[in-house]
C-alpha cells in the first residue's frame, strides 16, 4: 500500500476519533449541563458556598476568593511558600475601593 | 568562435574558482573555450586535480562558472534562473557519478525513480517508466532489492539507470570505471556505446585508458591545471 | 499528483530512520498531551467554577484586625439591613478543622438548622439536631464515616465530640463538598468555642445585582475595617487561578514549552553531512529548490500534524475519560483530600488553535531552515562539501 494513502489514513483516523471525542464531550456537557451543574448551583446557593473544595492544604489554597494578604506570610513575612497549592494560587483580585484607586 | 549547426553544448572562456579570495583558492577550471557537437563521445582525460571533474560540473548544469559563458542547445546557462537551470539539467542532462550517490536506504527501483519525483507525472507512469528501464539494464528480477545489497557493477548499472529515466539528450559520466573491475568496465563501455548509437551524446571524464581510447569515442580532450592541452 | 509523490518520498525518507522519527513523535506528542491537558482541565475547571459559583452570596463582609481575617461582630447586621437594597444578612458560621488522625484539613461550616433544604445532590438529609452533621465524599471515605455512622472531632478544649452522620453529599458535588463537615450553626460555636456575638463572617443578599458594587462601597464605608466580597470577585478569583497565563497552568505550560525548544533547537542547529549529500543528490539529478524545500515541509509536517492529533487525543482521553490522574497528583500538592477531577467538558479551540500553531509551525520550520543553505546551493558544491 502506497506511504501517502496510509499516512493520509492514518491522520483521518485520527481526526475522526478527535471528532468522536468532541462529540462525546458535547454531548456530555449538554447532559451536565441540564442536571448536575444546576444542582451544583442550587447547593452553593443553599449553603452559601464561596470556594471550590480543591486544595485543603491551607485556608488561602481552600478559599482563594476569601484569603486575606496575611495567611500565606502567618509564619514569617519574608518566608517563602512552602505549600505546594500556594505557588499555583494567586491572591484573590480585588475591586478598587471607592476614592482609593486600585487595590 | 563559432558554433557549428550540431554544436549542443559550447564553453567560452569559462573559469571556476572555488574558496575565492580564501588562503585555500583554487582555480579548478582556467578560461577553457571548448564543443561538444550533437551525438559525439567526447572524453576529458587528465589526471587527478586537472580539473576534468569541475569542466564536467559546469557543463553539465550542475555548478555555475565563475566567470565566462555556458551555451546548451543556444542558451546561456550561466545567466539562467534557478528554476529553469534545474529544468535544463533535468531534461538534457543524465549525470552519472563516480561514487555512485545512490541513496542507500531506498529500493532499486525508489532510486531510479527519484528523477521523475517531481514531474508531473502519475505514480504508475513513473514506476512503469522506471520499470522499464531496470529492465533494459537487466535488474529488472532486483527492482525491490535495496541497493546496499548490490554489487559494484550493479550499483553502477542502477545510476546509469536512473541517468536515463529522464531521457536526456546528453550523459555524463564522472570517472565511471573507477570502481569497477575490467569486465565490469568493458560492460560499462558496452552500454555507453549503445547509448551514443541511439542518439546520445556522451561526455565522459576519466584517467582510464580503456575508456579514452576505446573506438567509441569521438573526441579526447587532454587537461592539465585546469586548461586543455590538446585535442585528439 | 506532483505534491503525493513529494510526500510519498518525504515518508520513505522518515521511513528510513524509523526508530528515530517513531521517538521523536512519542516525545513530542507526549509533550503537547500535557500542554494540551493542562489547557483542557484548566479552562473547564474555569467553567464549571463559573457556573457553579454563579449563586454565591451577592456580598461576604469579613472583618479585618491588623491584615488578618477575624471574627465579625453580629451586631452589624441590623445596620447594614437598613441599607437600602440589602435583603437578607445572615451571619455564617465556619472554620477549619485539622484531622490529627489523616492529617487532613476539613472546613466545617455551620447551616441555620431552622431552614428546611431540599438538594438533590444530597443522600441523607442535613443536620437539624444537635450532634447531627453532613460530609462530604473526601471525608466520608477518609474517615469510613457513612450515613448513620459516627463522626468523632476533637474540639477546640481538646474534647472528642461525637458526630452522628445524617446526610452525605453525592460525588457529582465533589469539586464542592469534598472537605465538608455540615453541622448546625450551634454546634459550630460550640464546637470552635467562639465568642458571642461574633460570626465568622456575613453573608448579605442584595436585590439588584447591579448594585452589588454600590452596597459592598456603602458597607466599606460604615465599617471600615470589613472587607466586603462580592461574587464577582470570588468568580474572578477562580478566572484568574484557571487562567492559562497565570499559575497552575503557565507553570507546566512553560516546562512542556522548554522542553519541546529543546526538541526543536536540536533539529534547527542543522543538518547532518548525510542530509547534506542527500540533498545535493536530489539536485543534482533534477529537483529543484522549491521541491527540496517542500520535501522537507512534509517531513517535518508529517511528525508535527501526526504528534499534534495524537496528543490532543490522548489529552482528551486523559482530562475527560479519565478524569486527568497524572495532572491531579501534580496539581494536589500537599492536600490529603483532593477531589476527582469529574469536570463537564469545556472546549476552548481558540487556544487549541494556538496551541497546533505553537507546536508545528516552529517544528516545520526547524525541519526546513537548516535545509535551506544546501536546498539553494549548486549540487556540486553541496556534494563537494
Amino acid at each position: 500500500m502506497l506511504k501517502h494513502r496510509v499516512f493520509a489514513a492514518v491522520t483521518l483516523l485520527e481526526v475522526a476519533l478527535l471528532v468522536v471525542l468532541v462529540l462525546h464531550c458535547n454531548a456530555r456537557r449538554q447532559r451536565e449541563s441540564a442536571s448536575v451543574i444546576p444542582a451544583n448551583r442550587h447547593l452553593a446557593r443553599q449553603l452559601e458556598l464561596t470556594d471550590l473544595a480543591i486544595w485543603t492544604e491551607a485556608r488561602y489554597t481552600r478559599h482563594p476568593s476569601q484569603a486575606d494578604r496575611f495567611a500565606p506570610f502567618q509564619d514569617l513575612p519574608s518566608s517563602l511558600e512552602h505549600f505546594p497549592a500556594g505557588s499555583v494560587v494567586p491572591p484573590p483580585e480585588r475591586a478598587p475601593e471607592p476614592g482609593r484607586g486600585s487595590r | 568562435m563559432t558554433a557549428t549547426a550540431s554544436t549542443l553544448i559550447a564553453t567560452e572562456g569559462v573559469t571556476k574558482v572555488y574558496n575565492s579570495r580564501r588562503p585555500d583558492e583554487t582555480v579548478a577550471v582556467a578560461g577553457v573555450s571548448m564543443e561538444v557537437g550533437q551525438g559525439e563521445v567526447v572524453v576529458l582525460k587528465g589526471p587527478s586535480g586537472s580539473g576534468k571533474t569541475s569542466l564536467l560540473s559546469l557543463v553539465g548544469c550542475m555548478a555555475r562558472p565563475t566567470s565566462g559563458r555556458i551555451v546548451v542547445d543556444g542558451r546561456d546557462v550561466a545567466k539562467l534562473a534557478e528554476s529553469v537551470l534545474t529544468e535544463v539539467r533535468r531534461q538534457t542532462f543524465g549525470f552519472i557519478f563516480q561514487q555512485f550517490n545512490l541513496i542507500p536506504g531506498l529500493s532499486v527501483i525508489e532510486n531510479v525513480s527519484l528523477p521523475l519525483v517531481p514531474v508531473t507525472i502519475g505514480l504508475a507512469d513513473m514506476r512503469h517508466r522506471a520499470e522499464g528501464v531496470l529492465r533494459r539494464l537487466e535488474l529488472g528480477a532486483k527492482a525491490r532489492r535495496k541497493v546496499r545489497q548490490l554489487s559494484g557493477g550493479e550499483q553502477q548499472r542502477v545510476a546509469i539507470a536512473r541517468a536515463l529515466i529522464n531521457e536526456p539528450e546528453v550523459v555524463v559520466a564522472d570517472e565511471p570505471t573507477a570502481h569497477l573491475d575490467r569486465a565490469l568496465s568493458e560492460e560499462l563501455l558496452v552500454i555507453l556505446a549503445e547509448l551514443n548509437r541511439e542518439g546520445r551524446t556522451v561526455i565522459v571524464a576519466t584517467h582510464d585508458p580503456l575508456v579514452y581510447e576505446h573506438p567509441f569515442v569521438t573526441r579526447v580532450l587532454a587537461m592539465r591545471d585546469g586548461r586543455i592541452e590538446t585535442a585528439s | 499528483m506532483q505534491r503525493f509523490k513529494i510526500l510519498e518520498y518525504a515518508l520513505s525518507s522518515l521511513g528510513r530512520r524509523k526508530g528515530k522519527h517513531l521517538s521523536i513523535i512519542a516525545v513530542y506528542a507526549f509533550t503537547i498531551s500535557v500542554l494540551a491537558s493542562i489547557l483542557l482541565l484548566s479552562h473547564a475547571l474555569r467553567e464549571e467554577a463559573s457556573a457553579i459559583l454563579a449563586d454565591a452570596p451577592h456580598v461576604v463582609v469579613q472583618r479585618i484586625s491588623a491584615g488578618r481575617h477575624d471574627l465579625i461582630s453580629t451586631d452589624i447586621i441590623d445596620p447594614v439591613r437598613q441599607i437600602p437594597g440589602v435583603g437578607e444578612v445572615r451571619p455564617r458560621y465556619w472554620g477549619y478543622y485539622f484531622d490529627g488522625i489523616t492529617g487532613a484539613n476539613y472546613t466545617v461550616l455551620g447551616i441555620d438548622d431552622r431552614r428546611t433544604v431540599e438538594l438533590e445532590l444530597l443522600e441523607g438529609a442535613l443536620p437539624e439536631a444537635p450532634g447531627e452533621c453532613a460530609v462530604g465524599g473526601g471525608v466520608s471515605e477518609l474517615r469510613e464515616a457513612g450515613i448513620g455512622d459516627e463522626l468523632v472531632l476533637v474540639d477546640s478544649r481538646g474534647v472528642g465530640v461525637i458526630f452522628e452522620v445524617v446526610g452525605a453529599f453525592r460525588s457529582e458535588s465533589n469539586l464542592l463538598t469534598n472537605d465538608l463537615v455540615v453541622m448546625s450553626n450551634a454546634d459550630v460555636i460550640e464546637f470552635f468555642d467562639l465568642p458571642q456575638n461574633r460570626a465568622t463572617d456575613l453573608s448579605v443578599e442584595v436585590f439588584n445585582p447591579k448594585e452589588v458594587q454600590t452596597v459592598a462601597a456603602k458597607i466599606k464605608v460604615l465599617y471600615p475595617d470589613t472587607r466586603p466580597i462580592t461574587r464577582s470577585e470570588i468568580i474572578r478569583t477562580y478566572d484568574a487561578v484557571f487562567h492559562w497565563r497565570s499559575g497552575m497552568v503557565l507553570m507546566v505550560f512553560f516546562s512542556a514549552l522548554i522542553a519541546f525548544c529543546i526538541l526543536a533547537w536540536d533539529k534547527a542547529t542543522g543538518i547532518s553531512a548525510e542530509e547534506r549529500r542527500e540533498i545535493g543528490i536530489l539536485k543534482a539529478i533534477g529537483w529543484s529548490t522549491s521541491d527540496v524545500l517542500e520535501l522537507k515541509f512534509w517531513e517535518g509536517a508529517a511528525i508535527s500534524v501526526t504528534s499534534f492529533l495524537l496528543g490532543l487525543i490522548a489529552a482528551f482521553v486523559h482530562v475527560f475519560l479519565l478524569d486527568a490522574p497524572a495532572l491531579a497528583a501534580v496539581v494536589k500538592g500537599w492536600s490529603v483530600l483532593f477531589p476527582q477531577f469529574r469536570l463537564t467538558p469545556s472546549l476552548n479551540l481558540y487556544q487549541i488553535f494556538v496551541m497546533g500553531f505553537l507546536t508545528v509551525v516552529p517544528y516545520v520550520a526547524s525541519t526546513v531552515i537548516p535545509s535551506w543553505t544546501a536546498a539553494i546551493t549548486d549540487p556540486e558544491e553541496v556534494m563537494r562539501a
